[in-house]
């Protein structure tokens, strides 16, 4: 495979609400949220920009408290301020960062809601005060937590949904990381088995290239693999068992009743 | 020749602070005098006494007397946001903690570097030898013959800034402390 980083429609979405908050008119409405289900890039895409941009990245963790997020805050930024105020002001300084503001990234952000969102509410004054953005990174699942609040809420500037790549998207995320070539109907295939989900994609490229070292060819067309299983769904599977137990169950049942 | 700028300098120095005056001493058009007088401003070397009058500053006073001349180029440059491969490879390595050169590229590399893989193949390698990440093994690769990927744990986190390898002097240089680590894993003295 070759390893690079694809500019897909979700980078470019996530790039569009990020300028939108930089352009934004009110400064208290710095907040970003950034949702998606598993497996639709948010890490890659949100660590892309971070890295450029130079973001403060905190992780949000089960049971964080305001003190776990000061610490993390004053680790990541080498603030030495000990009292409630002066730790407060040197980290507003340090993200205004003499007028190129630095962003807060609040991975798995639904942990910052426990006691009435104190975490959520600590970063989004430092933001507001600072002048940057706030990017709120959460699954798809847990995103009805924003609406909780009215203060969280009203300070929401965009909200950018990930979404599951396009038949468009995974051509292009196949195209420019498969080391041979595939033609179209076997990209709609791959698409199609991967329920699509990048993660599934890059098995199913892995795959596709052992199949094409064994067949000796350069590329691959939908006939050279046809019927064969190109990436495992677990997911898809999980869901499933319940339904084929219950029939089996029911078979089992009446088989038995004839027995009867 | 002087630009304008550093002619409407030398008349506000002078005493001539009002924008008519300077118009018509350094020969310029009204606007471009506004121009010259902003990009003074913003360096801090005139400021506004009211509404279209000058006066030079401390700075400008004694910018002139140095017999500097203003050019492009001499203010204070703004932080680059844009980061190099490497300091953006240290940031993914700090949040993540374990990467291999897969995930980094998978990551970073947008295909405008050049030869991304042994840049950051170079860099790990020397931050292994310095001691602020350590290898723990492979992850399979994805072909058959693969020998897989290193995976490389960070051990010593010193900060937000990237360690710089001197190759000359054979070191890293951590920003973070000020302190330089010898390639074979000892604090250079």
């Amino acid at each position: 495979m070759k390893h690079v980083f694809v500019k897909t429609e979700n980078h470019r979405r996530f790039l569009a609400s990020v300028a939108m908050l930089e352009n934004r008119g009110s400064v208290e409405r710095c907040l970003l949220p950034v949702k998606g289900k598993p497996g639709v890039g948010k890490t890659r895409v949100v660590d892309n920009w971070g890295s450029a941009v130079d973001a403060v990245f905190i992780e949000g963790i089960p049971g964080m408290s305001l003190r776990y997020l000061k610490d993390a805050l004053k680790a990541e930024t080498g603030v030495k301020e000990r009292t409630g105020f002066a730790e407060f002001q040197a980290l507003t300084e340090f993200f205004r960062n003499d007028g190129h503001p630095r962003p807060i990234i609040l991975d798995e952000c639904q942990h910052g809601f426990p006691n009435k969102a104190e975490v959520i509410e600590y970063l989004r004054r430092l933001a507001e005060k600072a002048g940057t953005i706030l990017v709120l990174v959460c699954h798809t699942s847990e995103s009805y937590l924003l609406d909780k609040y009215d203060h969280i809420k009203t300070r929401i500037g965009c909200v950018c949904e990930l979404l599951p790549p396009s038949l468009d998207d995974a051509t292009l995320f196949m195209r420019e990381q498969c080391e041979v070539d595939i033609d179209a109907a076997l990209i709609a295939e791959v698409h199609k088995q991967s329920g699509a989900r990048y993660r599934l994609i890059a098995d199913a490229l892995a795959n596709l290239e052992r199949i094409a070292a064994k067949l000796g060819k350069p590329s691959l067309a939908l006939a050279d693999v046809h019927g064969l299983p190109l990436c495992q769904d677990w997911e898809r599977a999980l869901k499933a068992a319940p339904a084929k137990r219950a029939a089996a169950h029911a078979g089992h049942g009446a088989r038995h009743g004839e027995a009867k | 020749m002087m630009g304008i700028a550093q002619t409407v300098l030398v008349e506000i120095v002078r005493g001539h602070g009002q924008l008519a005056v300077l118009a018509t001493l350094s020969d310029k058009p009204r606007g471009d005098v506004v121009k010259a007088v902003q990009r003074l401003k913003r360096r801090g070397l005139v400021a506004a006494v009211e509404p279209g009058l000058y006066a030079a500053t401390e700075a400008g006073r004694a910018f002139v007397q140095a017999g500097h001349a203003v050019a492009s180029g001499q203010g204070v440059k703004p932080r680059r946001r844009t980061r190099g491969l490497r300091q953006r490879a240290w940031w993914v390595l700090r949040v993540r903690g374990v990467v291999t050169i897969p995930d980094l590229l998978m990551t970073l590399a947008d295909g405008a570097e050049r030869d991304a893989h042994a840049n950051l193949s170079k860099y790990l390698h020397a931050l292994c030898r310095a001691g602020f990440v350590a290898e723990i093994g492979r992850s399979a690769g994805a072909a058959p013959t693969s020998n897989g990927h290193k995976r490389y744990k960070l051990v010593r986190n010193n900060g937000r800034q990237a360690p710089v390898v001197r190759q000359r002097q054979r070191t890293v240089f951590d920003p973070n402390s000020g302190d330089c680590f010898d390639l074979g894993g000892g604090r250079a003295p």
